[in-house]
Parts: structure tokens; C-alpha cells; sequence
């Protein structure tokens, strides 16, 4: 199921909230952990098998993980099978026909594809889980005996199919003890509202655009129309998964959690380095406390440092999706970042800051020109067109045509990617503190539940990008 | 805290929950509907559980159309979208352009391959007819008439140009007669000849098209022999489905109303007749333009007793042809009346029809939106 439906909202949402609140404090789990089953259930019935196997699995080896309580080599042997049964169902559901595919090719052979059905958010419930057993292996955390209590945690539908990926430990307590407010849920609603804005009103919009610059003919395509193009999937994609995040970040509140950032306006960063600490910032900080760190991070000398950043860069790329495209836009942030951290970051201290963010921003949006496009050739042909190997005209009709239905939307877009509405809202709690949040805030939240339900209905465009993930 | 965010808080839940559990209760309470008016098709209805459909995710899948198929206000909401995105100063949506005098514009982008599979067809069918009069009213769409009122930098292809490629394809023994003159002559005096939010023309634009037609023809209309005309200024047509909006002003309709018993027209599959060519009851439905014919049928015969000439003419039509029946009725004794998009599997091919019913004329009349995306031609064979 997906948050921006219908379905949703006026069903889902309703009930799980009404029951929520009406039954006593012990039950609550238990409600969030049915409703997240029937959630995950909803699209793919029979996957709900993995699911409970996941959580099984984790709630087994997670205790006997736990080194106070049983000697070293259980526990160790407990972490690897709970890596060797996540990384091996990931592998096996998403990437089995990407292997498949390549053997053939290389080899000129004809294995039949498995044409699985990717289970959805195996790709974040698998390293919650992961993340779970590993910090009880290493201390962090302890076991948690309470079937339910962690069954909740792994299935937890806010986050559950497009992150963020919450780690056990910084909800730990919540699981356990938390306090539904009235100023929690009300903060809540408003960061529903404005997730359900960014992903219904803004990145369905411009991705209508994508999809149309995409599916235009070679022939009818200018120079101009081929950056249209990528910068409509660059804000897609951003309002798109940030909007998701502030939906599960919003939700969490609604029962009481407090999920970490995701999103930290990436758009504005002032180099790759500040960008990836800006972008999906729960899955970079997971690479590097389960990855990066234990290979020796930058404690065993640069060029071992250089090696580990390709590799985490390399399994970030891959983690998108099973596809080339992905693993070359993976390394081609590995590659830049190396760049940066020998000796382009010193040298964009020097220079004035807008310069900085042209280079960022003209690198990002490179970056999602290799993202957008799963097939090579079209990739390919996609850089060519952008950078005039192509020779496409500079402009042409259609371009003008897309150009004048969309200035609105793109001017909405890059102020949407700025903190400059946070600001002014910053600005007019200080000044007029009761205007604006009895009158301002509630009316704004209202207009982007109603506008956005008003969309939902016209069952217009509404494709989901992180599906896939 | 403070007082106030005490309140403001009181408020941002009490907005929430009305919203949500306002539209969840009124989805309740509301009753379902069959049928869409605004959309002209069945709605979609709650799903019967079964553990097939469950397993193969069908009653999920059905539990969602549902819920979005019968969203309250849904018509109201789908309104408030198209202005929104007016707002934002975007003039195509769906395919339709939103033009100055509230006029809606369908997109037309040629597709020479379909024009030229279906001129191909037609010219089969007229080879086959031997010495049997053929002829061809080609209807612009109202896109290429009023292209004045189209939104700067509108994408469109010219139909002028697919007109004239029609020209030089069709075989000699059809004769084409183009409306684009009569229809341009007649808005550029700022007549209405299109409905500004439907795909068809109007009442005018056919009848002066037909008046056209029939002066080239070196005949001379019929008196019209009409008891009144029935006007109505509530219509909202085909392409304000596509993008309504709670701004966009209501068409007239105007129908020419015979007296009764006038004409004798006969649905023939449907084995029904009838005594007049507008239907009454679809003049009160959303669908408006239906009441003419009383929409689209396979073959439909209609017999006039004080008409102008006394012709057997076979009619090859769209729903173009639908508004300007009333005055061919009036034209000539005799017509059958064929839409190919029904039209398959029938006793006779319509060249066997033409030979064994002894018609005397046939008479194409299409809009170029159909010839350029229509696939019922090869049923010509």
C-alpha cells in the first residue's frame, strides 16, 4: 500500500489510529504490529512469509548474539547467519535475474529468468534487522526478549518500504516506553501534510514531465530538452523519497516515535561530500558503521581508505537496484569523493560560495542522469544528448511548449529545495507566534491534505520511485 | 509550553481528524455509485472476498479502485485539481488545451501510418461500388479551425496538411469535400461552429457544413420542416471531463425538433423504431450530444416522408455525422445509416449492401481526429 492513496488515508490510516488510541497502553504494539502485517500484506500476500521469517530469524539470533549471555563463538556464529539470511534473501529476491541476465550474455548461454516479484522493502527491513543483530553482537544494544516489541521494530509500517532505515538502538526505549502528545501528533500531521504535498503535488507533477521528455522521440528532442528532462527526475526524485521520509518521520510522531532525518535539503550542498551527508542520510550512515568502519575506515592509511570508500560507494550504487546503471552512479560518487577528499575539497574552500554550488549541483544532477536510465543504451544516449554529442538543436517548439507549462512548477520546485519557507516560518512564529500556529500552520496543513487528496482522486499520475529498492 | 502552542496543537489534530475520519465516515455513509456521469463509465464497487482473489492480490487491488473510484466529492476534488494546475498556469491537461473564450482543444498529432491504412481501405471500398456516387465530408477538428485560440506554443500538427496528403491519396471516384473553408468563413465571423468544451462541432457548424456540401452538389436544401429547436445552456461536453473546473462556463446546445412522426427511424440490430431523430430522454443527462440518434448504433434506417429528394443514400459515419442527420433526413427519403465501429460480422458487407439495397448515394462523413486514430475501417471489406 502506499501512503498517498486513497486507500490509505480514509481507510488504513483511520482505523490503525482509532484503534491505536482506544486500546490500553500494553495493546498498542501489538495494534502497530497487525496493521504493519496487513500493510505489508496488502500488495504481495504471500511475501508476508518473508517477513515473519525475517523477524523470526532476528529475534533468534539477536539473542543469541548477545556475548554476555553465551560464549563468543555462538554469538559470532548467530551474527553471521542473521548477515548470511538478509543479505542472502536480498540477493536472491533482487538480484538473481541481474546475474542470470550477465551470465548469459557473457557466456552465451540461456538460463531461464526467475522473474521474481521484488518483495517490497526487503532492501530496508532486511538491514533494519541486520543493523539489530549487529549492534547486539557488538554490545550496542541489548537482546530484546519481547517477541513483539521486535516484531514491531521490523515491520513498522511508517518506515517499513521506503526507509528511513531506523536503527534499533535510537528507538530502543521508544519500543518500549513513549508518549503519544498532543504536540507530538500535532507536529506530526504537519510533517504528513507537507510529505504528502512533496510527493503528490510536486514529484508526481514533474515526473509527468520526465516521463514525457523520456518518451519523446529522438528526433523531436532538443539540447535544452535533454536537461529539462534530468532536472525534472532530479526534483522527482527528491520529492518523491523526501516526501516519503517526512510521511513515515510525520506517522512516527502520530504514535509517538522519534525517527532520525533522512533529508537535509541536499539540493543546497556545496560539495559531493556535504551532499551525501545531506542524501538519504540513514542508508550512508548504515554503509558506514557496517561497512566503511569495519573495514578499517580511514585508520589503516589512504590508500586503504581509498579502496574502502570505492567499495562502500560501489554497494551503495548496487543497494538502488540490480542494474549497471546504478553500480556506475555508485562509483561515480566514489570516484568524486576520492577526488574531494585528496585535494578538490581544499581548493573549493577557496572559491566563493556560489561557485560551490554550481559544481555541486551540476555534478548531482549528472549523477541522476546515469540513475534515471535502467537501460545503457538509452543512458548512454541520454549523456550524449546532454553534453551535444548528439548535436540536438539548441531548442526547439515542444521544448518552448514544456518550458512555458512548467516555469511555475520549477520555480515552486527550487524554492521547495531551499530551507527558505522553514525560515520564513521561523521568522513569523517569532514575530506573530499565534497567527501562525493556530491559523497559518493549520490552514496550510489542511490545503496540502485536501489539494493532495483532490490529485489522488483525479487518479492521475501516481508512480512510485523507491518501490524498487 | 506555551498557551498558545497548547491551542495550536488542539488545532492541528482536530483539522486531522476531520479530515481523515470526515472523508473515511462520509465514504461510509454516502451511498455508492453505479455509474459516472462526469466520466461516462461504471464506477468501480466494493470487491467480493474470495481466497483466489486475495492470493493473486485482485481483491486488494479491487478494495483500492474502489476506494478511489468512490472517494467522496470525487467530482468535486477532480475540479479542484485542473484549477490548481491552472493555477500554476498550465493550459493542456489530458491531451486538451484550455483556450481563451473558454474554448477546450483537443491535441492532435498526426499518424500518417493510420490515415493512410484507413484512405486505403475507403479506396477499396469505392473501387467496389463501380458506377454508385461516393462522396466524402471531411470534418476538421475544432484544434485546427480555432487554432487562433490556442495557448501560445501549443504543440500541435497541422490538419491541413494531413487534409491535403488525404486529398492526394483517396481514389478518383471519391469526391472529397473538405469543411475547413465553410467552418474557418463561418468562425472567423464569429459564429460558434465547434462546442467549446466537447469534441464535436455544433448544430451550426454541420448544418452550414452540410448546406455547403449539398451547393457544391448543385442541389438545394430542403425547407426545414421543424415544429421548434430545443435549446439548452447546461451542457459541459467530453473534453471538460477531461479537466473540469469549477470556472469554465456551460455550453449551448441547440437541437433541431421535428413533429413527431416526421421521420420513421429504425434501429435495426436493436429491432426498436422510432418516430424522431432526437432523443428526449438524454437531454437532461450529462451526455447531451447522445440525444441525437440517441448515440452510436451499427446501422440505423430512417424514412422521410416530405424530404427534398427522393434518394436512397448510405451513410458512413462518426458521431460528427450524429448532429447533422436531422437535416440529411430532411435532404433525402431514404437513409441507412452505418457506423463501422459496430458494424462487424453482418450479413451483408457494406458493399453487398449498396448493391443489393440499390443505393443511390454514398456519403462519408468523418471528423479528422477519427481517420487519424480510428482502426474499424478494414470492416469497409
Amino acid at each position: 500500500m502506499l501512503f498517498s492513496s486513497i486507500t490509505f488515508l480514509f481507510a488504513f490510516l483511520a482505523l490503525v489510529l482509532l484503534l491505536y488510541f482506544i486500546v490500553p497502553r500494553k495493546m498498542k504494539n501489538f495494534v502497530l504490529l497487525i496493521f504493519s502485517l496487513v500493510f505489508y500484506a496488502w500488495g504481495e500476500a504471500v511475501y508476508i512469509v518473508l517477513m515473519l521469517a525475517a523477524i523470526v530469524v532476528a529475534y533468534i539470533t539477536g539473542i543469541f548474539a548477545d556475548k554476555n549471555r553465551s560464549s563468543n563463538r555462538i554469538a559470532f556464529v548467530s551474527v553471521l547467519a542473521a548477515v548470511v539470511w538478509n543479505i542472502g534473501l536480498l540477493l536472491f529476491f533482487k538480484y538473481t535475474d541481474f546475474f542470470i541476465t550477465n551470465t548469459n550474455s557473457l557466456f552465451g548461454l540461456n538460463i531461464k529468468l526467475l522473474g521474481l516479484a521484488l518483495p517490497i522493502g526487503i532492501s530496508f527491513y532486511s538491514f533494519q534487522a541486520l543493523s539489530y543483530v549487529i549492534d547486539v553482537y557488538r554490545g550496542e544494544v541489548k537482546s530484546q526478549r519481547n517477541f513483539i516489541t521486535l516484531a514491531t521494530y521490523i515491520s513498522l509500517f511508517p518506515q517499513l518500504i521506503a526507509g528511513p532505515i531506523v536503527r534499533y538502538q535510537t528507538i530502543e526505549k521508544q519500543l518500549i516506553s513513549r508518549q503519544e502528545t498532543a504536540d507530538k501528533f500535532a507536529k506530526g500531521v504537519k510533517r504528513f501534510a507537507v510529505g504528502l504535498g512533496k510527493k503528490v503535488l510536486l514529484a508526481n507533477n514533474i515526473g509527468f514531465l520526465f516521463s514525457e521528455i523520456s518518451g519523446t522521440p529522438q528526433s523531436e528532442l532538443s539540447l535544452t530538452a535533454s536537461w529539462l528532462g534530468i532536472l525534472a527526475y532530479t526534483f522527482q526524485i527528491y520529492f518523491d523519497f523526501s516526501g516519503y521520509s517526512d510521511m513515515a518521520i510525520g506517522l512516527g510522531k502520530m504514535f509517538g516515535f522519534d525517527f532520525l532525518e533522512n533529508f537535509n535539503y541536499p539540493y543546497i550542498s556545496k560539495s559531493i561530500t556535504d551532499f551525501w551527508r545531506r542524501w538519504h542520510i540513514s542508508l550512508s550512515s548504515w554503509f558506514r558503521d557496517y561497512v566503511y568502519i569495519p573495514l578499517g575506515g580511514n585508520r589503516k592509511g589512504l590508500p586503504r581508505q581509498c579502496l574502502n570508500i570505492m567499495i562502500v560507494w560501489f554497494l551503495t550504487g548496487f543497494w538502488h537496484g540490480a542494474n549497471w546503471n546504478f553500480m556506475i552512479w555508485g562509483l561515480y560518487f566514489g570516484v568524486i569523493l576520492l577526488i574531494e577528499k585528496i585535494f578538490l575539497g581544499k581548493l573549493l574552500d577557496k572559491i566563493p560560495t556560489i561557485f560551490k554550488h554550481i559544481y555541486a549541483l551540476i555534478l548531482i544532477v549528472v549523477g541522476w542522469g546515469i540513475f534515471a536510465y535502467e537501460d545503457t543504451g538509452a543512458l548512454i544516449n541520454n549523456l550524449k544528448n546532454m553534453f551535444y554529442i548528439n548535436k540536438l538543436p539548441m531548442i526547439n517548439d515542444k521544448t518552448v511548449f514544456w518550458l512555458t507549462q512548467y516555469a511555475v512548477t520549477f520555480v515552486i520546485l527550487i524554492i521547495a529545495s531551499t530551507p527558505l519557507g522553514k525560515k520564513v516560518g521561523e521568522k513569523l512564529e517569532k514575530k506573530i507566534p499565534t497567527v501562525y500556529s493556530c491559523v497559518i500552520t493549520p490552514v496550510i496543513t489542511l490545503a496540502l491534505l485536501v489539494v493532495s487528496t483532490a490529485y489522488l482522486a483525479s487518479n492521475s499520475f501516481n508512480p512510485f520511485l523507491y518501490f524498487r529498492f | 509550553m506555551k498557551n498558545y502552542q497548547k491551542i495550536s496543537s488542539r488545532i492541528m489534530i482536530a483539522v486531522f481528524v476531520l479530515f481523515i475520519f470526515g472523508f473515511a465516515i462520509a465514504g461510509l455513509i454516502s451511498p455508492d455509485r453505479e455509474f459516472s456521469e462526469m466520466e461516462n463509465r461504471n464506477l468501480a464497487q466494493f470487491p467480493k472476498f474470495s481466497f483466489k482473489a486475495l492470493k493473486s492480490g485482485d481483491y486488494t487491488a479491487g478494495i483500492e479502485s474502489y476506494m478511489s473510484d468512490q472517494v467522496f466529492l470525487k467530482d468535486k476534488l477532480v475540479a479542484l485539481k485542473t484549477d490548481c494546475e491552472r493555477a500554476v498556469l498550465k493550459s493542456s491537461q489530458n491531451g486538451v488545451y484550455l483556450c481563451s473564450d473558454g474554448y477546450y482543444l483537443q491535441q492532435y498529432i498526426e499518424n500518417k501510418a493510420q490515415i493512410d491504412k484507413n484512405i486505403g481501405f475507403i479506396n477499396d471500398f469505392a473501387e467496389s461500388l463501380n458506377d454508385v456516387e461516393c462522396d466524402f465530408i471531411l470534418a476538421p477538428n475544432a484544434v485546427s479551425v480555432l487554432s487562433n485560440k490556442l495557448p501560445k506554443f501549443a504543440v500541435n500538427d497541422n490538419q491541413l496538411d494531413s487534409i491535403k496528403h488525404i486529398k492526394s491519396t483517396l481514389s478518383s471516384k471519391v469526391e472529397l469535400f473538405s469543411a475547413y473553408d465553410t467552418l474557418k468563413a463561418k468562425a472567423d465571423k464569429n459564429e460558434q461552429v465547434y462546442y467549446k468544451t466537447d469534441h464535436h462541432w455544433n448544430d451550426n457548424g454541420a448544418k452550414s457544413t452540410f448546406e455547403a456540401y449539398l451547393s457544391s452538389k448543385g442541389e438545394t436544401p430542403a425547407e426545414l420542416d421543424f415544429d421548434k429547436t430545443i435549446r439548452r445552456d447546461d451542457f459541459y461536453g467530453t473534453l471538460y471531463s477531461k479537466a473540469p473546473s469549477a470556472f469554465t462556463k456551460p455550453d449551448t446546445m441547440i437541437l433541431p425538433d421535428h413533429k413527431d412522426k416526421t421521420h420513421y427511424v429504425e434501429y435495426v440490430n436493436e429491432k426498436k423504431t422510432k418516430g424522431s431523430i432526437i432523443d428526449k430522454s438524454f437531454i437532461d443527462k450529462k451526455d447531451k450530444y447522445a440525444a441525437f440518434l440517441g448515440g452510436n448504433f451499427a446501422r440505423v434506417n430512417i424514412k422521410s416522408a416530405n424530404s427534398a429528394e427522393d434518394k436512397k443514400v448510405l451513410i458512413l459515419k462518426d458521431s460528427y455525422a450524429n448532429c447533422m442527420i436531422p437535416y440529411l433526413a430532411d435532404q433525402y427519403s431514404d437513409l441507412t445509416i452505418i457506423d463501422m465501429r459496430y458494424y462487424h460480422f453482418e450479413e451483408q458487407t457494406v458493399s453487398e449492401l449498396v448493391k443489393n439495397e440499390g443505393i443511390d448515394r454514398v456519403i462519408m462523413i468523418y471528423n479528422m481526429d477519427f481517420i487519424n486514430s480510428d482502426d474499424n475501417f478494414l470492416w469497409l471489406e
